[in-house]
């Protein structure tokens, strides 16, 4: 028999195919949490605190209670009597001295005292939304309010409001990472030493489609079905069972169906949650609730928010010998499912980036304030790590008079150096930092940027370029398991435990189970987001899918492989070792017999025509838990023009390489990498959240102040990948969700900094909004 | 619920408001974002079936704007260049789906401090036709806004137009804002300005208005004095002073403070002036 050579397949592995779900998303066919109807539902709506910071002395529902439509009012009086357990968070951290961090207890209704503006006080469930709108209107609560703090700065000042009893100071966690001693040590040896104080500003996240959920109870088997536009079925369902509603996990189903965007906050545990579902039970219908986006905006969990004090000590040849950080973070008014944990681990296993610096040390403290809960959002601790160590080696530069490339070249860990340990114990086993940044450098003609600048200030612009190389780390839950069944209709459905939002995994993990069994593309299924329909899963986050879900595929393919070996020679009569999968399908080698993998499924339902003792069946799930953390880096490369007379910033030019590692479909990691930076440019320039101080009011809280990036803010993002694989994984995948927001930060404020650094200006703070140019400019110009 | 009327004829919505207070509703791109969350009590007169209202004509002295026209009608009507400042002014109002709906005299009986058409209609010296059962009465734009939100208009009176003298001189315009972004969002600062040409190359007249820097957007009527008789060309941006802009009263908000505002309301005003100046 002659062997073909097999053509490269339209739908494997490497190509841009394009995304399935977009048909249904484009053409209106998706399913979102609000398009699920329900017999006999009911609405509900909310109230939330007006006030910041409040003592609750009364809530009177009785006008809201009689309000024809009305089918009940409750509050936190009624949770408790319920005994609904308060929402724990789903990872905290230890103290510096080993004790335990301070967690505040969060139900779901306020009890007795309110502490941001947007919290739960009572929920109208009603025939209608409006109805049960109009009924919130009329219930009556009596504040004391109290003094408010929102300020990370300064929330641990002596005399800021307090917000509990146990967290003296409003501080909750005092942690910290890495050898304090030999950081010391280094700093106090050194030629140099580069500091400055940075925040990283808080933002709201905002996804396109707004939270939502719909809880269900099945009064005869006493279980729970909710519906949750969320990014973690699993979790949202153990949480909620276990520790809420104190049940077995499989008496709480989670469906997660198509999800619009959720950049991590929709991962999270929610007060609206519990409601619906405590509500349903309580009426024995069906509660549905979707935020408005008032409400996303005073209640989904916000991004960063860290205050830094940075440091980096250099030798004489300008070599980085030590690294300090000390940080605030405010991680708002309560514990949130991670917000505790993503300013210590997350932040310090990157911290330190691509650079061999021997000594690292970082050092965090937590604290309650009068606002919305922080949690994880997008690159979650990276972009924070990120952010500091590459405006701190602009800044480096610019005080040694050095060049910032040469400085970062100099510093680089070396691909020689591999496997190189981190000084906070990261263990790195590939990456070509000089390789992936030459290749941004020569992609955005750096070696013409002295003449764009000439121009530029010819026309009285000031022109910059700002240069980041980012470093991650995939991270989240180290398992999954993903599954693949033979359905009767003859397609195939790959059922995992992550969730996509809009990531397009329905697309590649189709591509990798199609490349690696040959099934054909068209016949591949997809499920995710249903704690009834997958045994187990651990969602989304940390850019890990492909790396765990897609290796946990393989996983499965090679059980289907050996299988469908086994049955195909037992089917021809053949020896096991005679057969060979190619093209999705059995051959024997060197004969013309073969059976296609679908034929060989139905075969395989048939215990008469199966070897003896096998299970019938050909489905298979493959587990696969991460063996080593994967580094996903790559260089950014921005470039600015502004105008002085109003501090206008004009994005000119946007460049990025990429290491991913493999990638797996082009097209929808560019879109990974578009939709990141966009995500990082409106950070850095755009979005601004603001609290007003006395009250805690959130002052940005509409499109209409709250300034989020559009097309046309945008440049052309010139992206391009340089692949350097992982050998940690089969794919070779690196993950490469996240990474856009984290190179995106240093990127643009380098670029900024870099144009105003002729008038002596060394920083500016994020979003370099017009104004804080203009100011930044007028302070160095008129010499105060 | 209120009522709802939607007359087809202009004497029928002057009677009706004649009649009784009713709340004018045109493209209702301000009135419905601003009673989200709100009742619809109220009484509401719907113009939008007043067909005769809509549109821009022209007479040997005037042009008059129809109260129905929209921003799309004026991005889309043919009128001679002094008219392109509110074009440009018509083009970054909200989106474009705000534009075939908002229209210009909805824009400035709103009489929002940040209302992108009002300092281009300023500088046009556009007057406010206000018609009720009673007659017609015609107020200068600037004596028809007199504050936040607050017009001259009679609860009895409709405004059916705006008329637009034709300068005595050839004449160009432009408009200039300043915001966290171009569109959809509302704007810091923004200029407008129309420059007549005299036949010898000077300034015959100039009018400028800067908006969003005070409660009603303010005619710079002491540089406008300054520019006249000036030769045309682009210093004449240097003709404007921080005195000039000293008549506006910004105030500190989320999107700039009161500082920043009179600073970049300056640096506009100047850049305005300079590219009229250079257009050919
Ligand atoms: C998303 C969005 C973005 C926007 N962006 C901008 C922007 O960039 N710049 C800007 O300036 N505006 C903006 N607006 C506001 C609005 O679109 C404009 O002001 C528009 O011109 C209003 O016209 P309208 O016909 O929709 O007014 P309506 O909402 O119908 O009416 C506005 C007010 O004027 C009164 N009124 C209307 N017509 C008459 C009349 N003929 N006689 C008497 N009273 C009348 C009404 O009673 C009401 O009080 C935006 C609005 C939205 C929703």
């Amino acid at each position: 028999m002659r062997s073909e050579p097999v053509p490269p397949s339209r739908f494997g592995l490497g190509q841009s195919v394009r995304r399935v779900e977009d048909q249904r998303f484009l053409t209106g066919h998706g399913r979102f949490v609000d398009d699920f109807q329900f017999a006999g539902q009911v609405h509900a709506q909310v109230l939330r605190s007006p006030h910041a910071h409040a003592e609750i002395r009364g809530i009177d529902v009785t006008a809201a209670t009689e309000l024809s439509g009305v089918v009940a009012v409750l509050t936190g009086d009624e949770l408790a009597a319920d005994g609904i357990a308060v929402i724990p968070p789903g990872a905290t951290a230890q103290n510096r001295d080993g004790s335990d961090m301070f967690v505040p207890p969060r139900p779901a209704l306020a009890q007795g005292r309110v502490r941001h503006v947007g919290e739960p006080v009572a929920v109208v469930v009603a025939e209608s939304i409006e109805i049960a709108r109009d009924a919130t209107e009329l219930i009556e609560v009596d504040y004391e309010t109290l003094p408010a703090v929102t300020d990370t700065g300064s929330a641990m000042d002596p005399g800021a409001p307090q917000l509990y009893e146990g967290a003296p100071r409003n501080q909750c966690l005092d942690w910290e990472k890495g050898d304090r001693a030999a950081t010391e040590a280094a700093f106090a040896a050194a030629a140099h030493v580069s500091s400055l104080e940075l925040v990283n500003s808080r933002v709201v996240v905002n996804p396109v489609e707004p939270r939502a959920c719909i809880g269900l109870w099945d009064a005869d088997g006493g279980s729970f079905t909710l519906y949750n536009s969320g990014q973690a079925a699993h979790n949202v369902a153990r949480t909620l069972a276990t520790a809420v509603f104190q049940l077995p996990m499989e008496r709480l189903r989670v469906i997660s169906p198509d999800v619009g965007g959720g950049f991590g906050t929709k991962n999270f545990i929610y007060p609206e949650q519990v409601l619906v579902l405590w509500a349903a039970r309580r009426l024995g219908r069906p509660v549905r609730w979707t935020a408005q986006r008032t409400e996303g905006f005073l209640s989904d969990t916000q991004g960063r928010d860290h205050v830094m004090r940075a440091e980096l000590a250099l030798d004489g040849d300008g070599r980085f010998l030590a690294l300090r950080i000390v940080t605030t973070a405010n991680i708002g008014a309560y514990v949130s499912t991670f917000g505790a944990m993503i300013p210590t681990n997350p932040v310090a296993v990157v911290l330190g980036g691509t650079y061999d610096i021997p000594a690292v040390h970082y050092h965090v403290r937590e604290v309650l304030t009068n606002t919305v809960p922080v949690d994880a959002y997008r690159g979650a601790g990276r972009p924070e790590a990120a952010y500091a160590i590459e405006r701190l080696v602009d800044l480096a530069a610019a005080e040694l008079g050095l060049d910032p490339v040469a400085l970062r070249r100099r510093n680089f860990i070396r691909p020689k150096a591999m496997p190189y340990k981190t000084a906070m114990g990261s263990v790195l086993d590939c990456g070509e930092f000089a390789r992936v940044l030459d290749r941004a450098l020569g992609q955005a003609d750096a070696a013409g940027f002295a003449a764009r600048r000439a121009e530029s200030e010819r026309r009285g612009r000031l022109r910059g370029l700002g240069v980041a190389s980012y470093f991650e780390a995939t991270l989240g839950p180290p398992n999954e398991r993903s599954a693949v069944r033979f359905e009767e209709d003859g397609t195939v459905t790959i059922l995992v435990g992550t969730m996509s939002n809009g990531q397009g995994h329905e697309t590649t993990y189709a591509q990798i189970l199609h490349q690696r069994l040959g099934l054909p593309f068209e016949a591949i299924r997809f499920v995710q987001g249903d704690t009834g329909a997958i045994p187990s899963g651990f969602g989304h986050g940390g850019s890990r899918s492909m790396q765990i879900g897609g290796n946990a595929l393989l996983l499965a393919a090679d059980l289907i492989e050996e299988k469908a070996k086994r049955i195909a020679a037992h089917h021809f009569e053949a020896q096991e070792a005679d057969i060979e999968l190619a093209s999705g399908a059995c051959r024997v080698v060197g004969t013309d017999l073969a059976v296609d993998l679908m034929d060989l499924a139905k075969i395989a339902r048939d215990p008469s025509r199966l070897p003896e003792g096998m299970a019938p069946g050909l489905d298979a799930a493959g587990d696969y838990a991460r063996e080593a953390t994967t580094f996903p880096n790559g260089a950014h490369i921005a470039e600015v023009e502004i105008e002085p007379e109003t501090g206008v910033v004009h994005l000119r030019a946007y460049h990025v390489v990429d290491d991913f590692g493999t990638v797996l479909n082009p097209m929808i990691t560019m879109g990974q990498v578009h939709g990141g930076v966009a995500q990082g440019i409106g950070q850095a320039l755009m979005e601004h959240t603001v609290y007003e101080g006395e009250t805690g009011q959130l002052l940005s809280g509409s499109f209409m102040d709250y300034c989020v990036p559009r097309a046309d803010d945008m440049p052309t993002l010139e992206v391009a990948f340089e692949a350097v694989p992982t050998k940690t994984n089969a794919l070779g995948v690196k993950g490469c969700g996240e990474a856009g927001c984290i190179g995106a930060l240093p990127a643009v404020i380098n670029a900024v900094v870099d144009a105003l650094k002729p008038l002596g200006i060394r920083h500016i703070d994020m979003p370099a909004t017009p104004e804080r140019v203009w100011r930044a400019i007028r302070a160095a110009t008129s010499g105060d | 619920m209120g009522g709802y009327l939607r007359p087809g004829a202009v004497q029928d919505a002057l009677e009706a408001l004649d009649r009784r207070g009713l709340t004018i509703v045109s493209g209702g791109t301000d009135f419905y974002p601003a009673r989200v969350g709100q009742p619809l009590d109220d009484d509401i007169l719907d113009i939008s079936g007043l067909a005769e209202l809509r549109g821009i004509t022209e007479t040997d002295s005037h042009h008059v704007i129809g109260a129905i026209t929209t921003w799309t009608d004026v991005i889309r009507a043919s009128l001679p260049p002094y008219f392109d400042g509110l074009k440009l002014a018509a083009r970054e109002v909200g989106g474009l789906q705000i534009q075939n709906a908002g229209t210009v005299c909805g824009n400035i009986c709103n009489a929002s401090p940040a209302a992108d058409g009002v300092p281009p209609l300023l500088a046009l010296d556009a007057r406010v036709e206000l018609s009720s059962r009673n007659g017609v009465r015609s107020l200068p734009l600037t004596e028809f806004i007199i504050g936040n939100r607050k017009t001259a208009r009679r609860p009895d009176e409709l405004v059916t137009g705006l008329t637009i003298p034709k300068p005595a001189n050839p004449a160009m315009s432009g408009f200039l804002k300043l915001g966290a972004r171009r569109y959809l969002v509302i704007s810091i600062v923004m200029v407008a300005g129309v420059l007549e040409r005299a036949p010898d190359g000077t300034v015959a007249a100039a009018r400028l208005a800067v908006g969003s820097c005070s409660e009603v957007a303010r005619r710079m009527l002491g540089l406008e004095r300054v520019l006249a008789g000036r030769p045309i060309g682009p210093e004449l941006g240097s003709a404007a002073m921080e005195e000039h802009v000293e008549l506006l009263a910004p105030i500190d908000d989320v999107r700039g403070t009161a500082e920043y505002r009179q600073e970049a309301a300056l640096t506009l005003v100047r850049r305005l002036l300079r590219a009229l100046g250079s257009a050919p």
